[in-house]
């Protein structure tokens, strides 16, 4: 028997609080150095109350304002459009990127590359491009929202390419197939349910940032928000706020029921 | 065979999959105001308009990594905070710790705040308290508590129930027992967690700091309104090698803290 090291229990409990103090101190450090100081949150909750008493009662009207439901769809319509595009742009780099499907390692690497820096360049930072080449709308925030997902989930899209069981292609392979012919129906139909799965997900992820890049000039639900904030009217702001709560929720719950059901259908896992 | 697998309805559903997606395209992009024919002019004039980003204004540079610091030091602060606060909260909203009566509305309270985009807690924070760093660690912090705790929660439900069990089998008490029971079977998802959403966090960040938390987002959008290219492009510099930085750096640590934990 290997002799395990022990360690006193006292030891232990020294190293226990020696962890504890020290994220401690590192909390205490960093909030000293953005001057934020975390009882204000007890000391000045009246702001909260404040901020509550102003906003409080939730403008109900809105629901009944056409404009509202307008700008729901045109969200919608963002996220839409930033999905489909981007998850079809998104499986081609993903085929590209991925080693069981790449016509090149080199190609592999410098697609990988491509969408690492894609990920890297904040939206914020593309929008505010395309807003001033596109004009403010809808346009600009749909193209963002493309290119963030073909760098978010391209990269998801290969990974899970490459997780795809390389025994069917082999046999394909001996049967005399080409390369393309095997990854069309060697490859493909093993990692279709996943990439279905991962792009509900995309559209998920991508209803929040069309709500978001809505605030800087991107158009829909977002827009109005900011509209609605910088008048004052938190009485709307705060309808406003329980739509994109709601239409967020009902999203998620969706796709999740979408996803279940796309795992367990035998039509589309063959 | 499998059961319930026949060709044509296969055939069927992809064909109406299909459809129904080129339908939504078609949807979306009139929605969207795609300008499908003035695409090419479209990329000319992101090219012409990207020309004016270049070079980079390296003599902002004193300027701008302030606001680089500002960003990490909230992305690990926010992170810090959810980290630490989702033990207890995890331990409330699980099924085989908490009874009913806390863990529902734990659980409500988590999804309620996960379902909040965080761009408008953070425009609330900002009406209440003002713009800066507080409101962005409010938003944040609450954030990373939101996702944090749900997955700690989740992990605590998944964990081996054996081990706690044999725990409380040797005479340990209730505290005793998610001491040494539950917190070690669960602290490599919670190490893990953690660097994924400060990965996540410094990403955020930014968006939020151009909402009005602060730091390089803000420094991008106040550039740019003032038609300081140059700026901008070294600032959109300063967010990749943050990023790229905070993503090397987790995954080192987490496989070093996950390669210890093991042990």
């Amino acid at each position: 028997m290997n002799a395990v090291p022990y360690e006193l229990p006292s030891r232990k409990a020294r190293r226990l609080w020696f962890f504890i103090s020290g994220i401690a101190l590192a909390l205490f450090i960093l909030m000293a150095a953005l001057e934020v100081n975390p009882l204000g949150l007890f000391t000045q909750f009246h702001h909260i109350a404040d901020l509550a008493d102003r906003m409080f009662p939730p403008n109900i009207a809105v629901l009944q304002d056409r404009q509202i439901w307008a700008s729901v769809l045109e969200t919608l319509a963002v996220a839409t459009m930033g999905t489909i595009g981007g998850c079809l742009v998104g499986l081609l780099a993903g085929l590209l990127a991925a080693s069981n499907t790449t016509p090149h390692p080199g190609i592999r690497l410098a697609v990988r590359g491509a969408m690492a820096v894609e990920r890297a360049i904040t939206a914020i930072f593309i929008l505010m491009i395309l807003l001033i080449a596109l004009g403010i709308g809808p346009f600009a925030s749909a193209v963002t929202l493309i290119f963030s997902t073909i760098g978010m989930f391209g990269r998801l899209f290969a990974d899970a390419i490459e997780r795809a069981e390389p025994q069917p292609c082999e046999s394909m392979a001996a049967t005399g197939a080409t390369r393309l012919q095997i990854i069309a129906f060697g490859v493909l139909p093993q990692v279709v349910p996943a990439l279905l799965g991962l792009s509900l997900y995309a559209f998920e992820v991508n209803v929040r940032a069309a709500i978001a890049l809505g605030l800087f000039g991107g158009g829909g639900l977002g827009f109005q928000l900011h509209v609605a904030n910088s008048g004052l009217r938190y009485h709307d702001v705060l309808g406003y706020a329980i739509i994109s709560l709601l239409l967020v929720s009902s999203i998620e719950r969706i796709s999740d029921q979408a996803r279940k059901r796309l795992l367990n259908s035998p039509t589309t896992t063959t | 065979m499998i059961a319930g697998y026949s060709a044509p309805r296969q055939f069927l559903w992809r064909l109406s999959a299909i459809g129904g997606l080129a339908l939504a395209l078609v949807w979306a992009a009139g929605l969207c105001e795609f300008q499908w024919k003035g695409l090419a002019d479209s990329a000319l004039r992101v090219l012409e308009i990207l020309r004016g980003f270049f070079p980079p204004d390296w003599s902002a540079a004193e300027e701008i990594l302030p606001e680089a610091a500002k960003t990490l030091l909230l992305a690990s602060a926010a992170t810090l905070i959810g980290s630490v606060l989702s033990v207890p909260i995890g331990l409330a909203g699980a099924r085989n710790i908490a009874p009913p009566w806390l863990r529902l509305p734990v659980r409500l309270l988590l999804g309620l705040e996960r379902a909040t985009p965080d761009v408008l807690l953070l425009l609330f924070f900002v009406v209440a308290f003002g713009l800066g760093s507080f409101a962005g660690i409010l938003t944040l912090g609450l954030s990373s508590v939101a996702m944090l705790g749900k997955l700690m929660a989740d992990a605590i439900e998944e964990a081996d129930p054996h081990v706690a069990e044999s725990v409380r089998a040797t005479g340990a008490d209730f505290s005793q027992t998610i001491r040494y029971g539950v917190i070690p079977e669960v602290l490599p998802a919670l190490v893990s967690n953690t660097m994924f959403r400060f990965d996540y966090n410094i990403r955020s960040t930014i968006i939020l700091g151009a909402v009005g938390a602060g730091g390089l987002g803000q420094e991008i959008l106040f550039s740019i309104s003032r038609t300081n290219y140059e700026r901008a492009t070294l600032a959109a510099l300063a967010t990749l090698v943050l990023i790229v930085t905070a993503e090397q750096v987790g995954n080192s640590l987490r496989q070093r803290w996950m390669r210890d934990l093991r042990k």
